[in-house]
């Protein structure tokens, strides 16, 4: 099997380019803003939306012309690091297929909404440039993910995104707790960084490219065959493939998926991540960079062994339901959005991992799509409550549901909103979250179904009490902050309301696409073109519908849906009393994410804390001293080199600076006289040249 | 000399002996042959009938220098002139050149002439040949005894 | 007849011969017309005689430069009075630059204290030394070769006079007699070549070798020492300082490249012809050339900047470094190869340039402190005007040969060819002006840093009431000519190129 025609250039056609355009758009907004910042000023909101505008409508373009019509592959070579005869290329390029069109589509869409959003949720942040110079550099680097072709760049968009939602987290540095999220993020996203450099050293080493299409080709065709050889430029190179290095390429691959998209032990720094700006939490840590974990599996899917997949399922269902049980006792609007991401990434992450592939992908649009709304309706309240704060004068933790009620009077458009969105995460029928979330049951208890092993059963049924426990806990969060009394603080003549039209706009869109009419029939997952498409991406032409005819999963999923909405609202609906009143070691191992935090702080921090004291204990009392005693010794010796320097050198230096002083003074001194003698010293000089040298 | 030829430097030398023998010889027989009476009067320097005042490398005027240097300009260009009026009408160098030769002497000769004589007028515009004559500031005499006194002292006199 | 029909030769080709002399006759058009413009023009005079003096140079570098381009291999013409190679050709553009470069330093410096009756002559000597120079190299007959060794000593004589004060007349007095014992002394070893090999031609120098005559020698050294004085070579350099003291800048910034550079390439074709004669003989007559000039540059390089170390006054102490430069260059002179021409030439091209900017900012600084020469002006120079500095700092660093500038690449070049020299003939003498070379450029360290030194790390003279402050446009030129240096060191292969491709007789 030859490499080279596999990593071969391929030509920028007018598809390619125009992806091109659309991942270099927002980079253009980041460098115009950041250098123009202190001259923009309310502009920059809006020239980043003209930005953002301009890239929805080429992404769309681009989405009309990809999807199920055909792929487009843009390839260069970008450096080789040849070793004598044998060519290793790097490669870099651009990738079109359905799956990477549609979440283009999905990046551009939040991006724009959360930028309108943006222009009046940070309309008098004094830095506000910068925050939308931010956005512009995310944007870049999400496209950048979603674009190329390559896992090494696909690495290095990786990383940007880190290093951008680390600023955008940090936004407002001068808060602690902001600055401590960021700093955690950062992190907590670097130890699954690691497993993804891990897992490119692994496939070089076994495939010598890092083009996706070339890796999937080669593994393919390795596991057709039984002596499969790999050759670059006439050389054969070593080549193991067997599936115990597939299966820890795969695990490290899922390492860095385990970091972006917040799975279990990483997530912890998800809901911390709640202290940037909340259109950033909708668009970095609901929408679309978490769900880039998600992404990366979809992509480099056909390389996971068994294995993998079962870790994937085992991880993902985990993540789901500590998600969200964490989400039951939290208070903080924000956290409770935040755990419910948690729970909703590792449901897609099991997803994958019992082969529901497109009903993941599904699931990862429809979510983005309603998390997006459900975080800027919570940024709606808190914005409103905020001006009202400023308003009224009072002091209120705008955050704090426990200090909220009965705000659908004075935010309707919100309230509508909130429900809608929060029906599709819950998975009502009609809203697009059921047609998804019910394609990763299915697939669950089919996968199940098809296990040897009895204890594959504990996946769909931690599903399914995922899925009870989120309705429960968004309808308790619907009755805590729209329904009920309106809470004491609330002084009528500064009335609370949502303003402005960049504030609705964002909302209705969001709302309406809450809705399952647009992905096909509104009941019937199976008959959705989105999965259908995304299905195809992965799998080729044919479609395989991997969900079995089983209509009692739907029923059980409803069942479990119903069983905890309705406990929500006989618990919170009729008193509100209950609020304080649960099972307390229960409630803290809620409120506390099963104290992680204090867990890897024994565990981790502490550890690291003494052995660092320690060593610099060592450093400090045996290495220092050593050193210093080095030193010591050298100034030693440096004032008897230094003493040897003055009188031996420096006297040979300062004799040569005497004597060509001297010299120049003699030489001068001839020239100094009248000219009578100048002309006889000449007369003299020749006379001795000529007895010198004419015989 | 092995030969019985004369080099170049032997005529040289031929003339330097031929120049001392000359001299030597006129010097020695008017020697040999004049009374020699001296007195005081006929052993003083001539000088235009002057006595002779003080040493004779006394500093000139600079003035005299530029008379003195354009003078020798053109006594330059004659000496040029005279071998040049000689072959300028060469018949036969005239017929070897086809009548070339006379023209390029002649053009040759007349620019030689016309850039001295530039330079003469270029001395003369720039007024370099003026003779400039020293403008003496008389000195004014201060005397420390007032004016008045003086006056005084004629009208005691009278 | 036979010799009479040799004569007239230059009659029948003589069209042909002043094919040869375009740039030359341009120049002497535009010596008449600036003559005759100072007679007759009387307003504006400086901008008119400026202006014609400017377009005549360029008219010439224009002729030069189509000659450079048409010219294959070297001719004689005028009865091989003359003769006319691509090197030759090659200096012919430096010197017009260099005179471009003294014409726009006297216009743009009206500080200058020259009267304005005087201009015209001034520029009609610039371009008289020019003509003179280019003429120089070109000689291939002792009395021609006198005549413009002649013609560029008047000039020079005049053209250090201009400045029309007390020092400016010392120098050029001391110029004079000493140019005059230079010259007599000249013509007495050119009537010995004469004597000796019975023929003006200098090609025919070889023809008296055989005669293994002490005479031929001496009047060979006698002929060195005059071109000596013309390169400022030890013993004969003593003019030197005294006519840079006194002379105008601009005008020095001439004086300085072109008798120098043309003195030393006729020393290059005298040398090799010398070199030529003695293949024919086994036992070598001609006594040891290579020897007693390098002796004598080494002397030249060590004394000329060790006296620098003392000088205060920044005319003197470029006019040291004038000499020191000339030593070096001379060093090129004795490798006698291919290689070493270019070098030789690169170095003069640098040094041309570097030249300029040392004497613009002698200009600059008489400027600001109103005719101070002293190296004091420099004080705390830098922080009023930093980017001067930096200018300065990197001309010095230039002049004493460190990188990133072309004094670098020249003397690099220069001492490779040097070593390679030495590595062919293993003769001791090149390796002794290979270590005196090196010796010299670190003494040369310490006074061309003292002019930044004093520039940034001494305080201002700032209760001198006479200051004028300097504008930018000042020191524009400065910063094209550090600009092109440094082009020259980044892109040295440019101009290497030109010349290894000049086609050379060795």
């Amino acid at each position: 099997m030859d490499l080279a025609p596999l990593i071969a250039p391929m030509k920028l056609g007018q598809e390619t380019f125009q992806a091109l355009i659309v991942l270099v758009l927002p980079l253009c907004s980041f460098l115009i803003l950041g250098f123009l910042r202190n001259r923009l000023g309310i502009l920059a909101g809006y020239l980043a939306t003209l930005v953002g505008l301009v890239g929805l409508g080429l992404s769309v373009n681009l989405f009309i012309a990809v999807w199920n019509y055909t792929t487009y592959h843009f390839r260069t070579t970008w450096f080789d690091i040849s070793l004598g005869k044998l060519p290793l290329n790097f490669t870099v390029g651009v990738y079109l297929d359905n799956l990477t069109v549609l979440m283009l589509v999905m990046v551009s869409l939040i991006a724009l909404l959360v930028i309108i959003f943006s222009l009046a949720y940070m309309k008098d942040d004094p830095q506000v440039a910068k925050y939308y110079a931010f956005l512009g550099l995310f944007q870049f680097s999400m496209m950048g993910i979603i674009l190329v072709d390559n896992l090494l760049f696909i690495f290095i968009f990786w990383e940007l995104v880190g290093l951008s939602s680390y600023l955008l987290i940090g936004f407002w540095y001068q808060k602690t707790s902001a600055a401590l999220a960021a700093k955690k993020a950062f992190l907590f996203n670097k130890v699954g960084d690691l497993g993804f450099m891990i897992a490119l050293m692994m496939l070089w080493s076994q495939f010598y490219t890092l083009d996706i299409d070339a890796i999937k080709f080669l593994w393919q065709q390795a596991s057709l065959s039984d002596r499969f050889t790999l050759s670059a430029g006439g050389l054969s190179v070593w080549t193991d493939m067997s599936d115990t290095w597939m299966t820890w390429i795969g695990i490290a691959l899922f390492c860095a998926a385990v970091g972006k998209s917040a799975q279990f032990p990483l997530q912890v720094w998800l809901p911390d991540a709640m202290a940037g700006p909340t259109p950033v939490s909708a668009l970095i840590h609901a929408a679309t960079m978490v769900a880039a974990g998600v992404y990366l599996l979809a992509r480099v899917l056909p390389l996971f062994t068994v294995d993998v997949m079962l870790v994937l399922s085992i991880i993902g269902a985990l993540t789901a339901l500590m998600g969200a049980f964490a989400a039951l006792a939290q208070s903080d609007i924000k956290k409770i959005l935040a755990y419910s991401t948690i729970s909703q990434l590792g449901m897609m992450v099991m997803g994958i991992g019992v082969y529901a592939v497109e009903a993941a992908v599904f699931h990862l649009f429809t979510h983005a799509v309603f998390k997006a709304g459900l975080f800027l309706a919570a940024g709606s309240v808190i914005h409103s409550l905020h001006q009202y704060e400023a308003a009224s004068g009072q002091h209120l933790d705008a955050q704090d549901t426990d200090q909220m009620g009965g705000l659908r009077k004075f935010i309707p458009l919100t309230f509508l909103t909130f429900v809608l969105c929060g029906l599709g995460l819950i998975g009502f029928p009609g809203f697009s979250g059921f047609l998804s979330k019910e394609g990763i049951i299915e697939g669950a208890i089919a996968w199940a179904n098809n296990a040897d092993v009895f204890a594959a059963w504990l996946i769909p049924v931690m599903a399914i009490l995922t899925s009870l426990l989120t309705a429960f806990y968004i309808i308790k969060l619907i009755i805590k902050v729209f329904f009920g009394k309106s809470p004491q603080w609330l002084v009528d003549d500064h009335p609370v309301r949502e303003k402005g039209w960049a504030i609705k706009f964002p909302l209705v869109v969001l709302g309406l696409l809450s809705f399952s009419i647009w992905y096909g029939h509104p009941f019937d997952g199976h008959q959705s073109w989105l999965g259908e498409g995304v299905s195809r991406a992965i799998f080729g032409n044919e479609f395989v519908p991997t969900i079995i005819e089983g209509k009692w999963s739907m029923v059980l999923a409803l069942l479990a849906l119903l069983a905890g909405g309705t406990m929500a609202i006989m618990k919170y609906g009729v008193d509100r009393s209950y609020f304080t009143e649960t099972v307390h070691w229960l409630k803290s191992m809620s409120y506390h994410n099963f104290h992680l935090d204090a867990i890897y702080m024994i565990i981790f921090i502490r550890p690291s804390y003494y052995l660092a004291s320690a060593i610099t204990r060592f450093d400090q009392h045996v290495l220092d001293r050593s050193v210093n005693l080095l030193g010591i010794s050298q100034v030693v010796f440096a004032h008897i080199i230094a003493w040897i320097d003055r009188t031996v050198v420096d006297g040979l230096v300062s004799l040569v600076a005497k004597f060509s002083q001297w010299f120049g003074a003699l030489f001068r001194w001839f020239v100094h006289s009248r000219v009578q003698s100048k002309i006889l010293w000449a007369v003299l000089f020749v006379v001795l040249i000529i007895l010198i040298w004419i015989r | 000399m092995i030969h019985g030829e004369v080099s170049e430097f032997g005529i040289i030398l031929l003339f330097l002996i031929g120049g001392i023998f000359f001299v030597a010889f006129g010097l020695l027989t008017a020697r040999l042959i004049r009374p020699k009476r001296p007195n005081i009067e006929k052993l003083t320097t001539y000088e235009s009938g002057e006595d002779p005042l003080g040493t004779a490398w006394s500093q000139f005027n600079t003035r005299f220098y530029i008379i003195a240097l354009v003078f020798i300009l053109f006594e330059v260009e004659l000496v040029f002139l005279f071998p040049w009026a000689t072959v300028y009408a060469d018949q036969e160098l005239m017929e070897l050149t086809g009548g070339k030769w006379g023209m390029i002497a002649l053009v040759e000769m007349v620019a030689f002439v016309i850039i001295l004589a530039l330079g003469l007028v270029y001395l003369w515009v720039k007024g370099f040949l003026n003779w400039e004559r020293p403008m003496p500031t008389g000195k004014q005499y201060y005397s420390p005894i007032p004016k008045i006194a003086y006056s005084k002292f004629i009208k005691r006199r009278k | 007849m036979e010799i009479q029909s040799n004569i007239l030769d230059p009659i029948f080709s003589l069209s042909q011969d002043l094919n040869y002399f375009r740039p030359e006759l341009v120049l002497l058009i535009c010596l008449f017309v600036c003559f005759f413009a100072d007679l007759l023009i009387k307003k504006n005079k400086g901008l008119w005689l400026s202006s014609l003096a400017i377009s005549g140079v360029l008219a010439y570098l224009w002729f030069s430069y189509t000659q450079f381009i048409g010219l294959e291999e070297e001719v004689y013409f005028m009865s091989d009075l003359m003769r006319l190679e691509r090197s030759i050709v090659f200096v012919k553009l430096i010197f017009g630059v260099t005179t471009l470069g003294a014409i726009i330093l006297a216009i743009k410096t009206k500080w200058i204290q020259i009267p304005l009756s005087h201009t015209g002559e001034y520029y009609f000597m610039l371009i008289a030394l020019l003509l003179g120079s280019v003429l120089l190299p070109m000689a291939n007959n002792w009395l021609v070769f006198f005549l413009l060794m002649e013609f560029l000593s008047i000039t020079g004589y005049i053209i250090t006079s201009f400045n029309r004060d007390k020092s400016s007349y010392e120098g050029a007095i001391k110029y004079l007699l000493f140019g005059a014992a230079a010259s007599a002394i000249m013509l007495y070893g050119i009537s010995l070549i004469y004597g000796m090999t019975g023929s003006m031609s200098i090609g025919d120098l070889a023809n008296g070798m055989e005669l293994d005559s002490g005479l031929l020698s001496l009047g060979l050294l006698f002929v060195l020492l005059g071109i000596f004085f013309k390169i400022a070579l030890f013993p004969m350099h003593v003019w030197l300082p005294s006519a840079y003291q006194g002379a105008p800048s601009s005008g020095i910034v001439l004086l300085s490249v072109a008798p120098k550079v043309a003195a030393l390439l006729f020393l290059w074709h005298l040398t090799s012809i010398i070199e030529l004669g003695k293949i024919g003989f086994d036992l070598l007559p001609m006594f040891q050339w290579q020897q007693m000039i390098g002796i004598l540059a080494i002397i030249t390089m060590l004394g000329a900047n060790a006296a620098a170390l003392w000088q205060t006054n920044v005319k003197r102490l470029l006019a040291w470094s004038s000499v020191g430069h000339g030593g070096f260059m001379l060093a090129g002179v004795l490798t006698l190869s291919a290689f070493g021409q270019s070098t030789l030439l690169f170095y003069a091209s640098v040094y041309a340039l570097m030249n300029m900017g040392a004497f613009l900012l002698v200009l600059l600084i008489k400027k600001r402190t109103q005719n101070e020469e002293d190296i004091n002006a420099f004080r705390g120079l830098a922080s009023l005007h930093p980017f001067l500095g930096v200018l300065v700092t990197l001309l010095m660093l230039s002049f004493i040969g460190l990188p990133p500038t072309g004094g670098f690449m020249a003397k690099f070049l220069l001492f490779s060819a040097i070593w390679d020299t030495y590595q062919q003939s293993g003769e001791p003498i090149y390796i002794w002006v290979f270590a005196a070379g090196l010796f010299s450029s670190v003494i040369s360290l310490f006074y061309y840093m003292k002019i930044p030194y004093l520039m940034y790390f001494k305080p201002l003279n700032s209760k001198d009431p006479k200051l004028v402050s300097l504008k930018s446009l000042d020191y524009l030129m400065m910063f094209l000519i550090v600009v092109a240096l440094m082009v020259l060191f980044f892109k040295a292969n440019w101009l290497m190129n030109i010349l290894n491709s000049l086609n050379f007789a060795l």
